[in-house]
């Protein structure tokens, strides 16, 4: 193949070799709510950037300031202190025409969708640019290149009770992008979907992120949507950030102990109500202790329940897990919550169960909210 | 009997220009004051606390008066709006006043039900204050206010019969004038017939519009 064929048949570089481009600039980000005559810092001296063209997670425990931090972007939400600059731009002190403009360029989508019932699809989609006085024919090529875009060009003049979840937030991710954002803000878009449904609305907000080069921001407690489409990362933790990294390193080599909380869950697949809930300290006198045995079936003894409850108490729970028997071996992996005074009982544990110490692992602990 | 079915005719005549005028006036001034209402407390679109204190207030006065005492009290601010203390237009101020607090506290819980998800995502795309009200809040809450039009209408055919007792005309004043005062049980029945008709007319069809605006499920 010669040099100008060469240079027809292949595609141009997928990232130009430029500079990256800060988009999102947190400075000495803080905020504070006061509820019930009690002050929650639910943001502490937040600093980081997120630059032009990434795919951005922020994960954390529930209540860990996600959505706070994701909300003073579009400014549904104010900082205490610090600033936030968006595309080099402080959005404070600007009039409410002045913020509704400034929203135009950042697209945002919900985890329960937030469409409007008395609207059909086409008109959910079509709000933001008729709320921004765009000429109806223009609207309405707009609209058909966005359902086009999100695939549900069929599903046009129907009332969102209609569709399902996953259509429901293709509408929600088309409305976002009626006016070409820079920015798209997800708020647990996916928390609210079946795994199948998840994946389908990650490959479509991947797609965004490339083809349109939209930046996306996105918040969840589900580890596995970081590991699919994240670059990078950033960890929450009580309004701080204790981690930030590409994905591949934060996930391969946590640093923080909230990470490595947070990453069991990943390990382990446990169900997700548990996911967002595990710490790794004890937040009440409730909480209880997460223990994850694996049974490697060497002792050719089954697991009695009976001493496993003796060691732990009576108020251990089975949360996931099972058992298999290879070769009349029982092998397999058990995730016990119990009371966090276990923690000192372990190694009797490992013996009423046959199993090294070894075998047992801490997870973290579990709150109850 | 001819003189009858004229009287008749006409005091259902009376009554509908009486409940509808009055309706009218309560669904527009009753729809400001639940907008108001829900959008002046403290951290609302248009925060006003004191104006949102004041108003909540004075609905509560007026809603805690029987009507039939509001009828009377009201009796020198009627003559100044309509120059009489009797007839269809006199009997249309209490059941106005009336209505409106009435109406606007039934519109209010149809405009708090709407999410507040809503009015986030209408923000973040751009929107602004007066886009919230009537691309979100006025739409949403649509269908429950058309309900709550419906019962508002209900209870004023009823509160109508009231007014017919001082004077108003109307269905009320021939049951009570002919049926109750005169023993005339045809003229009773008859007139409570009337009302149940209309009654059952109002609530079919609201409930019928109400259900074509709905599109929640
Ligand atoms: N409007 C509010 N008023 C009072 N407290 C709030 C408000 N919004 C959030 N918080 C508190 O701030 C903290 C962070 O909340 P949030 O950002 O929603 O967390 P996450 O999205 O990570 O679950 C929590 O403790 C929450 O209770
Ligand atoms: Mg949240």
């Amino acid at each position: 193949m010669n040099a100008r064929a060469d240079i027809l048949l292949s595609t141009p570089p997928a990232a130009a070799p430029r500079e990256a481009e800060v988009l999102v600039e947190f400075q000495q980000l803080s905020r504070q709510f006061q509820a019930g005559g009690r002050s929650v810092q639910a943001l502490q001296e937040v600093e980081f950037g997120i630059q032009r063209g990434e795919i951005f997670g922020i994960i954390g425990r529930s209540g860990a300031g996600k959505s706070t931090l994701l909300r003073i972007i579009n400014r549904l939400e104010q900082p205490s202190s610090g600033r936030v600059l968006v595309g080099g731009r402080d959005l404070s002190g600007l009039n409410e025409a002045q913020l509704a403009q400034a929203r135009r360029g950042i697209g945002m989508i919900f985890q329960h969708f937030n469409l409007l019932s008395s609207r059909t699809v086409a008109q959910n989609i079509g709000l933001p640019l008729k709320i921004a006085g765009v000429a109806a024919v223009e609207i309405e090529q707009r609209v058909d290149e966005l359902l086009r875009l999100v695939g549900l060009e069929g599903k046009r003049d129907v009332y969102p009770a209609r569709l399902s979840g996953g259509q429901k937030q293709r509408v929600g991710i088309a409305r976002a992008l009626a006016h070409r954002p820079d920015i798209l803000l997800c708020d647990e878009a996916t928390s609210a979907l079946d795994p199948e449904t998840t994946q389908s609305i990650l490959a479509l907000l991947r797609d965004i992120n490339r083809q349109l080069n939209v930046t996306v921001v996105l918040i969840t407690h589900e580890m596995a949507v970081i590991r699919e489409i994240c670059d990078r990362v950033a960890v929450l933790e009580a309004g701080r950030v204790v981690e930030l990294g590409p994905v591949w390193q934060v996930f391969g080599a946590p640093q923080a102990e909230a990470t490595r909380a947070l990453l069991a869950s990943l390990v382990h697949e446990l169900p997700p109500d548990v996911q967002g809930r595990i710490a790794s300290e004890p937040a009440t006198a409730q909480s209880e202790l997460l223990l994850d045995v694996r049974l490697d079936g060497v002792s050719g003894q089954d697991p009695a329940l009976g001493p496993l409850v003796a060691a732990l108490g009576p108020a251990t729970r089975l949360l996931h897990g099972g058992v298999e028997r290879i070769q009349g071996r029982a092998q397999g992996r058990l995730v016990l919550a119990c009371a966090p005074q276990s923690r000192n009982r372990l190694g009797d544990l490992a013996r009423q169960l046959a199993v090294p110490v070894g075998n047992i692992r801490i997870l973290g602990y579990l709150d109850h909210a | 009997m001819p003189d009858f079915v004229d009287l008749y005719l006409t005091a259902t005549w009376q009554t509908l220009q009486m409940v509808s005028v009055s309706a009218l006036v309560s669904a527009l001034f009753g729809l400001a004051l639940a907008l108001l209402l829900v959008t002046t407390g403290p951290g609302d679109l248009y925060a006003r606390p004191w104006l949102n204190r004041g108003v909540g207030s004075v609905v509560n006065v007026f809603r805690s008066v029987p009507f039939i005492i509001l009828l009377v009290v009201l009796l020198p601010f009627t003559r100044l709006v309509v120059g009489t203390t009797i007839g269809v237009w006199a009997a249309a101020v209490p059941l106005s006043v009336a209505g409106i607090p009435f109406f606007a506290r039934i519109a209010e819980v149809s405009l708090r039900e709407v999410d507040r998800g809503l009015i986030e995502a209408v923000q973040a795309m751009g929107g602004r204050r007066r886009d919230v009200l009537w691309q979100v809040l006025l739409p949403e809450a649509l269908p429950g206010i058309v309900s709550g039009l419906t019962i508002t209408l209900v209870a004023m055919i009823g509160s109508s019969a009231m007014a017919g007792a001082v004077g108003a005309g109307g269905l009320g004043d021939v049951a009570i004038r002919y049926g109750y005062q005169r023993f005339d049980t045809q003229v009773m029945v008859s007139v409570l017939l009337g009302l149940i008709v209309l009654v059952s007319v109002v609530q079919t069809v609201g409930d019928a519009l109400a259900r074509r605006l709905n599109h929640r499920q």
